[in-house]
């Protein structure tokens, strides 16, 4: 058995890259390290961590009154206050070149109280949030790396927390520079203890704070409690016209921060599908359902998801008179009235089209009337 | 918020409607619209019942024939047709 105990591998002839391994045995190879725990892809456990699929918005301004409301694919704002207080849209504004971000502009300024809080945040299925072993002794260290910008400079915070918030952990971070993206790695201790789903529920959610009520600030680090953010977390909220752009979100298994995992689009868009799927008829008279059934004035029409979806979804659409049932003989057409699920499943989902005239054939296509209209069906977490 | 039971053709209910939206739930335990319901029911609170669309209104004898494909003149054809078939028989 030989041994080669070297620190740094390059070429004779050129000094800078190579293999290098530092005293804690992580290697990089050009600068770049090489994960210490978990596979070498795959490894993100954020999804559309660089803000790229936007199905309900398109990248479009929005304001959500709402909490918990889903802006781009797979994040939520957390609006504990549900009044539109700030703008979310996808911004050019790159902390690459390569990757969008997402842009919040506060609208009208706050000063939560109690258990209020804004954030953007992002929950991660228990089936992708297993791996980190969490609530166990083989408990893995997490890495949390992301890029932020804002008008607004001083100490802001991240948390990750389980599903039923009885354990959390806070980390502070530092904009030191006005309107400059700045890089942020954070290393999340392995938690022991706890209970973690690692199911089809939420395994646990990154939160990034942008204003807390006294009553969700705890201290930095893991704690039995249900805290977003510190004391020091600045009141971003508050600020009128304050801007925060955020990308290149990735948590992973490990202490060594690796570089931003980028997906092929249609990779990143089946992720997103599995939690909701939007279907727009981009013109009129286009068919996007076939339903072979049905009565004079109804019909059930079926979808097929494109991914297993992560549980059976609800359905929403621009409005009912914007579809037809196109029957399959005589080429009737008739305008629904209403529209409802009549079974929903993980794989497909079949709608009731009620129709209040005649004309429509029994079974036939579910079509636009209409270009931009929508369906969209909902697993989110 | 408030809800509204949805049945399908043969009276099982089969999703809950949120009223003021176009959203329909799926009686899912895992989708979190249907878990908000049951937190909404826990509170005490009772949902509208099911109300059955208007039955459809009956087909005229013209509307019978377009959806089988004919137009009046083509049935025609074929009812003397078939008529003269069978004298000749």
């Amino acid at each position: 058995m030989s041994e080669l105990r070297v620190q740094e591998i390059h070429n004779p002839t050129v000094q800078t890259g190579g293999i290098e391994i530092d005293n804690n045995d992580v290697v990089s190879i050009n600068g770049q390290a090489l994960p210490t725990a978990g596979a070498f892809g795959n490894r993100n456990l954020i999804i559309n961590g660089n803000m790229l699929i936007d199905q309900r918005n398109s990248g479009s301004s929005t304001t959500p009154s709402g909490d918990q409301t889903y802006v781009f694919d797979r994040w939520k704002v957390r609006n504990s206050n549900a009044t539109g207080r700030f703008s979310v849209e996808q911004s050019g504004t790159s902390p690459n070149d390569i990757d969008p971000s997402m842009l919040l502009t506060v609208t009208t300024t706050d000063t939560p109280s109690g258990v209020e809080f804004y954030a953007i945040e992002q929950p991660i299925e228990g089936h992708n949030f297993a791996r980190a072993a969490a609530g166990s002794a083989n408990s893995e260290i997490l890495t949390l790396t992301f890029f932020v910008r804002s008008s607004l400079t001083g100490t802001y915070c991240v948390s990750l927390r389980n599903s039923d918030a009885s354990r959390s952990f806070v980390a502070e971070y530092t904009i030191d520079r006005v309107d400059t993206w700045e890089p942020q790695t954070i290393e999340v201790p392995a938690i022991t203890t706890g209970t973690w789903n690692t199911t089809t529920g939420t395994g646990a959610s990154v939160a990034f704070c942008l204003g807390s009520g006294p009553d969700r600030e705890g201290s930095t680090g893991w704690q039995s409690a249900n805290a977003v953010a510190t004391s020091n977390q600045v009141d971003w909220i508050n600020s009128n016209g304050a801007t925060f752009f955020i990308s290149g979100v990735q948590l992973e298994v490990g202490s060594v921060a690796t570089p931003f995992e980028r997906l092929s689009y249609s990779t990143q868009l089946a992720l997103c599908q599995r939690y909701y799927l939007s279907i727009v008829a981009v013109e009129a008279n286009s068919r996007i359902a076939i339903a072979g059934n049905g009565s004079i004035n109804q019909c059930f029409p079926t979808f097929f998801a494109p991914t297993t979806m992560r549980a059976a979804p609800a359905i929403d659409f621009s409005a009912a008179n914007d579809f037809q049932v196109e029957g399959i003989a005589g080429g009737g057409k008739a305008t629904a009235t209403s529209i409802t699920i009549n079974r929903a499943t993980t794989e497909s989902i079949t709608v009731q089209v009620d129709t209040a005239g005649g004309t429509g054939a029994s079974g036939g296509n579910l079509l636009s009337e209409n270009n931009n209209v929508w369906f969209a069906f909902n697993a989110e977490l | 918020m408030s809800y509204q039971l949805h049945n399908d053709q043969d009276g099982n209910l089969v999703c809950i409607r949120k009223i003021g939206t176009n959203v329909s739930i799926p009686l899912a335990p895992d989708n979190t619209d249907y878990q908000e319901y049951l937190a909404w029911l826990a509170e005490g609170n009772t949902p509208a019942p099911y109300v059955a669309p208007p039955p459809p209104t009956p087909l005229t004898t013209e509307q019978k024939i377009a959806r089988a494909g004919f137009n009046e003149g083509e049935l025609e054809d074929f009812l003397v047709e078939k008529i003269r078939r069978r004298l000749i028989e």
